[in-house]
């Protein structure tokens, strides 16, 4: 099979994989409830209506859910990037004792899963008195976040001739100021990535979000979406709309910056 | 110019002034109260309203959270632990067990006396989940019945009478199937949501395979009469064909649209199917009837599991309010305008209402007869923490797809059922 | 600042005195620990304490509400002899096999078919990492509809073309459920491995190729004996953060199926979650979580050292 053919195959076959379901998210979303109920038109909706959008910032807290979700994001991806990078920093660059050990830890943590913490860590939230609050979350996220984020910079940060900090160094800059003015510039492409992986990630989570937060005000996103299945009767129609309008502020911000999300993946992946 | 300028400002400033110097408000009393997100959004509205109009009547400022079916104890879990229930509770049928037996829910046995005297007698079989130890631990709101709803007309084109027992629904299935009419006419879903576990104690019950005593303690589950249950409802799945698989995945949904797409003709079901119809002017609503659940040799013995009550928890600082809100919620007209707001889904467990007028047609009769004959959870005795965790825990609907979809036999499901049973009662001894 | 970089590193950087380095090593120190600082927190505090505490109440009887007791290890002979809990480890066993395998396959081919520099690559590329991007409980939600048995795409599609005459069971029968949720999994996460396999395809040497082919080797050749070996340190760390993560997925398997038919797609995660929130015995759903934890230290060591074997410079 030459390698064009077997090119056009893939490349056909992965494209028609994606396009479907996200079709199918979209067309649902434009529907009537009679006609998803029915299975009247189901390939292109007749009659076509936004009702389901409407909807969703008229009756339900979508709105709500939008906003916190991008407070919880944004915060966390704010933490874990100091976080992150100030470890990175100091694990490839500083000398000190037990640096090497630490580095083995931090990247063992990034293997103990939120599907086995999600009880302890709650346990941990009831003890300290804080549990119930967006900032919870803010605080949770970062247990997942970290670990990858200082994995992924510490390959950028490798990547950066020392030189250039050691002539820095010479000239009587302090450390702080390297990393400030020297290497945080140069690793922007991988902090710009490490934080579109934190935004991407913390958007998406759902198990935390769920048993954390009892408050209805304080719902993120994918718990909201969760909601709209778990009664007696799936609003289908408002679900796509909800779905679709849940994906979009990650995939615009991903529509743009997507070349530094690759690097990052490769950074992290093949030079970490 | 200048001066006309000046004289608006110095105007708008006393305006200012006079504004954040006016005297404070009482401080208001703050409350928290959690309620089930149910079927019908008409009818949580009027609760909210409901709700409002008596904070405003008590002087407090009242927070409303809500929950579904589906996440109720993932939130009332969280608020156990961390100690921090809302001021009003609703519960559903075995939340007052649980709570109660932590201790963590207050003694309203004098709230259920003023109601009564107002709404009529408590049905007996709403004690059961809400009274124990003689005390009441929580005020009975309204009770959602789980009802057979079937395609009238599909039955008369196969001459069959609307069901009476589980065999008849077998055969009338296979009768449907054979005309080809519909492929999978029988909807029961043994999921692990309500429409799985309520039809599931109410045909073991009816085979007369109860696993307490009267006082609730355990003795085990007979064995030869739950093999006979099972046996009745399987054969749909594994040898008649007529249940389709799908009905085993989780959602409580699936049932309803079933329903209400036409491909099915029985399924177990609240009032909100009635509701959902109507309020899509649904072609099939004319064709939809209901009847109260089918019987079994042991009678008819149906579950009561959507059972809603009003709590006060002891974590709440507020005591005195909470209660006074509970006792607004709970007088006449709130709880008849709830009622009749409800498209039939609330049925209030106290005589004067149960006998109400609303219920006087073909529907409403089903519905309350219904309740008059439900069993509370953890009959033949009293709603108890371990029997909340059998059901919570899925283990009858368990033991049913273990014999459908893990092909084990009914001896050894009930075997296996009975033993996580007995292991539950062991945990959490019945006093 | 500037300065820096337009000059080359003085060579006067060795002079300037041992006094001066020793100064420099425990001002280095210091900031080192000062950085660290704030991950080393974090991971005691909601890392390593939740994780100690997790171990502790795996060997309680804790009961929501109740104060918990120690009970030694009878949650885990309890999980070790309930049939169920034997259908959840294989489910996950089952489920993260069959995700990784197809992920790594799709990968691979993914990251053979964009690897030439084809105009329109890129924005090939960026497609389709879509599913990536997009939330997990979205995708669960889109899938649980697809395979909606009367109205889903997929079915409707397939009666439609003639394929089918009734409907498939998607979610319903115990096998399918499988496969439903293994298919989730693999349009979530098959652009990881393609795009990671790309990029580190693209780092191998064009003169490889090119020798190879005035060899007269085919394409496929090419694949498997350049490519192929070449990335296969970086196939070895994505198929161990991806089984990682699948062996203790939640949300796809929580909102598609919760876990069932019967148990039929019950996984590590969601029988925790059962076990925990419906039945609320804490102490029983951590037991049943850390049985995933030997599998995942055994793939740690595998890998660990499968990769110094490869790469002993590392």
């Amino acid at each position: 099979m030459s390698g064009r053919l077997f090119r056009w195959l893939v490349v056909g076959f992965l494209l028609v994989l994606v396009a479907v379901p996200l079709y199918w998210i979209l067309d649902t979303s434009f529907k009537t409830g009679r006609q998803i109920l029915m299975s009247e038109a189901i390939y292109i909706p007749k009659p076509f209506t936004i009702e389901n959008y409407l909807y969703l910032f008229e009756e339900t807290r979508f709105a709500r859910w939008l906003r916190n979700s991008a407070v919880v994001a944004l915060a966390s991806t704010f933490v874990s990037l100091t976080i992150g990078s100030a470890g990175a920093y100091a694990l490839t660059r500083l000398r000190f004792p037990g640096r090497r050990l630490f580095g083995a830890l931090v990247l063992i943590t990034y293997l103990v899963p939120p599907g086995l913490m999600f009880i302890p860590l709650y346990r941990t939230f009831i003890q300290i008195g804080y549990s119930n609050s967006l900032g919870t979350l803010i605080l949770a996220y970062p247990t997942f976040l970290v670990p990858f984020v200082t994995w992924l910079l510490m390959g950028f940060f490798r990547s950066i001739p020392r030189e250039l900090e050691e002539a820095a160094l010479v000239d009587g800059a302090t450390r702080l100021q390297t990393l400030g003015r020297i290497v945080l510039p140069l690793a922007a492409p991988g902090l710009l990535a490490a934080g579109l992986f934190c935004f991407t990630l913390s958007w998406n989570e759902f198990l935390y979000a769920l048993i954390f937060i009892a408050d209805d005000n304080l719902r993120t996103l994918p718990v909201g979406l969760s909601e709209f299945v778990v009664s007696d009767f799936a609003f289908w129609g408002q679900l796509m709309a909800a779905a679709a309008l849940a994906s979009l502020p990650v995939v615009l911000v991903y529509i743009y910056l997507h070349k530094y999300m690759v690097s990052g993946l490769t950074a992290g992946a093949v030079k970490g | 110019m200048l001066t006309a300028a000046r004289r608006i400002l110095a105007i708008l400033i006393v305006i200012a002034l006079a504004w954040t110097l006016q005297p404070a408000r009482a401080a208001d009393v703050k409350l928290t109260l959690w309620r089930l997100k149910t079927y019908i959004p008409p009818a949580d509205k009027i609760l909210d309203t409901t709700i409002q109009d008596c904070a405003k009547q008590i002087g407090a400022d009242v927070q409303i959270q809500t929950y579904t079916f589906d996440d109720m104890w993932t939130k009332y879990t969280a608020a156990i632990e961390s100690k921090t229930l809302p001021d009003v509770a609703e519960l559903d049928s075995v939340g007052p067990a649980r709570l109660a037996n932590l201790g963590r829910l207050s003694d309203v046995s004098d709230l259920v006396g003023t109601v009564t005297k107002e709404l009529g007698e408590l049905a007996p079989n709403a004690e059961g989940a809400v009274r124990f130890g003689g005390k009441f631990y929580a005020v009975p709101h309204y009770m959602i019945p789980l009802i057979l709803f079937y395609r009238k007309d599909i039955l008369e084109k196969v001459g069959a009478q609307p069901p009476d027992t589980w065999e008849a629904i077998n055969e009338i299935s296979a009768k449907i199937k054979k005309a080809g009419i519909q492929d999978f006419p029988q909807g029961f879903p043994w999921n692990r949501t309500g429409d799985g576990y309520d039809p599931a104690m109410s045909l073991l019950w009816s085979y007369g395979a109860a696993w307490v005593d009267k006082s609730g303690k355990y003795v085990g589950m007979p064995k030869d009469k739950a093999v006979q249950a099972i046996k009745v409802v399987t054969p749909a799945f594994l040898t008649d064909k007529t249940s389709a698989f799908d009905f085993l995945s989780w959602s409580g949904s699936g049932n309803n649209e079933a329903f209400m797409a036409g491909k099915i003709a029985f399924t177990p079901n609240g009032p909100s199917i009635l509701f959902q119809e109507d309020s899509t002017k649904h072609p099939l609503r004319k064709d939809t009837a209901i009847k109260m659940m089918p019987r079994g040799p042991a009678g008819r013995n149906l579950a009561l599991t959507f059972v809603m009550n009003w709590a006060v928890p002891v974590d709440g600082k507020q005591q005195k309010e909470a209660r006074a809100l509970v006792a607004c919620l709970m007088s006449k007209d709130k709880v008849s305008a709830y009622m009749t707001g409800s498209f039939q889904q609330a049925v209030p467990p106290y005589k004067n209402l149960i006998n109400h007028e609303y219920w006087n047609n073909a529907d409403g009769k089903v519905i309350t007869e219904t309740v008059k004959l439900g069993r509370p959870v953890g009959w033949p005795g009293p709603t108890t923490p371990a029997a909340a965790e059998v059901i919570s825990s899925n283990v009858l609907t368990d033991m049913m797809t273990r014999v459908i979809v893990d092909k084990v036999t009914p001896e050894k499901a009930v075997e296996e059922a009975d033993k996580r049973i007995k292991e539950i009662y062991d945990r959490l001894p019945v006093k | 600042m500037s300065k820096v970089l337009t000059q080359p590193a003085p060579a006067a950087s060795r002079a300037g005195g041992l006094a001066w380095h020793r100064v420099n090593r425990v001002q280095e120190r210091l900031l080192g620990y000062a950085l660290i600082a704030p991950v080393a927190i974090l991971i005691v505090l909601l890392i390593a304490y939740p994780f100690f505490n997790a171990i502790w109440l795996s060997l309680t009887e804790k009961m929501v509400g109740y104060p918990a007791h120690f009970v030694g290890l009878k949650n885990y002979v309890a999980l070790w002899e309930s049939a169920r809990f034997r259908i959840v480890a294989w489910n996950s066993v089952v489920y993260t096999v069959g995700s990784i395998g197809a992920k790594v396959v799709i990968g691979l081919a993914m990251a053979a078919a964009l690897q030439k520099a084809v105009h329109g690559n890129q924005l090939l590329r960026g497609f389709l990492l879509l599913p990536w991007v997009i939330p997990t409980v979205v995708i669960a939600l889109t899938w649980r509809w697809l395979l909606d048995l009367y109205r889903g795409l997929f079915n409707v599609g397939l009666h439609d073309l003639g394929i089918i005459g009734g409907g498939i069971h998607w979610l319903g029968n115990p096998d399918l459920a499988m496969l439903s949720v293994i298919m989730a999994n693999v349009w979530r996460g098959f652009p990881f491995f393609g795009v990671s396999f790309l990029a580190a395809m693209q780092t191998v040497p064009q003169d490889l190729y090119d020798a190879a082919s005035v060899d007269g080797a085919s394409a496929w050749q090419q694949f498997w004996r350049i490519s192929l070996p070449s990335i296969k340190g970086v196939v070895a760390i994505v198929t161990l953060l991806s089984t990682i993560w699948t062996l203790n997925d939640f949300n796809i398997v929580y909102i598609m199926t919760r876990g069932g038919p019967g148990a039929a797609t019950h996984i590590f995660a969601t029988y925790s979650y059962e076990l925990g929130i419906q039945s609320q015995r804490w102490g029983m759903a951590m037991a049943a979580s850390m049985y995933s934890l030997p599998v995942i230290a055994l793939l740690i060591i595998f890998v660990v050292r499968y990769l110094h074997r490869e790469e002993p410079t590392s």
